[in-house]
């Protein structure tokens, strides 16, 4: 799949999870244009969009906790700084 | 000067935040991508986070304090105290 297509999925995907959650898309189209791409390679390399800002620990079930958008393993922090990463 | 190390991800829209800011501020800086590193440097930051109780990047270290996240105003004061 091309990129910008596959950037446009996932951006849907993933608002229509942490839409619930109390998340929204950054208005800062720049941030969110390199955070979609970064997905789509992480996938792309991976399988997985995993969080393009924590690391990849080849420990399953804490890689899992990294899956984007993994806000609810790390709801605490992420209210607190009123962003994920 | 204080030392200031970074350790980011190559995909981290904050990451690359970060480091603009420094650069944007002429104040030198060592720079370690985290997902482009050999399997023994990955061991050393990670050791690094954990120990600072850190779970994503980017991770830096001016002189003793660690800021982890993109908090330039916490980097301001880190600079100048």
């Amino acid at each position: 799949m091309e990129t910008e297509s596959r950037k446009k999925a996932l951006e849907y995907f993933f608002d229509k999870v942490v839409g619930p959650l109390g998340f929204k898309f950054t208005p800062d189209v720049e941030l969110r244009d390199f955070l979609l791409e970064q997905e789509v390679v992480l996938e792309r390399k991976h399988g997985i969009p995993f969080c393009p800002c924590q690391p990849l620990r080849h420990d399953r079930a804490r890689d899992m906790q990294i899956v984007c958008p993994c806000i609810p393993f790390h709801r605490e922090y992420f209210d607190s700084i009123k962003r994920c990463w | 000067m204080k030392k200031v190390t970074l350790y980011t991800l190559s995909t981290c829209p904050w990451c690359r935040k970060a480091k603009k800011f420094f650069t944007d501020r002429n104040i030198p800086f060592t720079d370690t991508d985290y997902d482009l590193a050999d399997e023994a440097t990955q061991g050393k930051i990670l050791k690094e986070l954990d120990a600072a109780g850190a779970t994503g990047f980017p991770y830096a270290r001016i002189g003793d304090q660690v800021i982890v996240g993109y908090q330039p105003e916490r980097y301001t004061n880190a600079l100048e105290s």
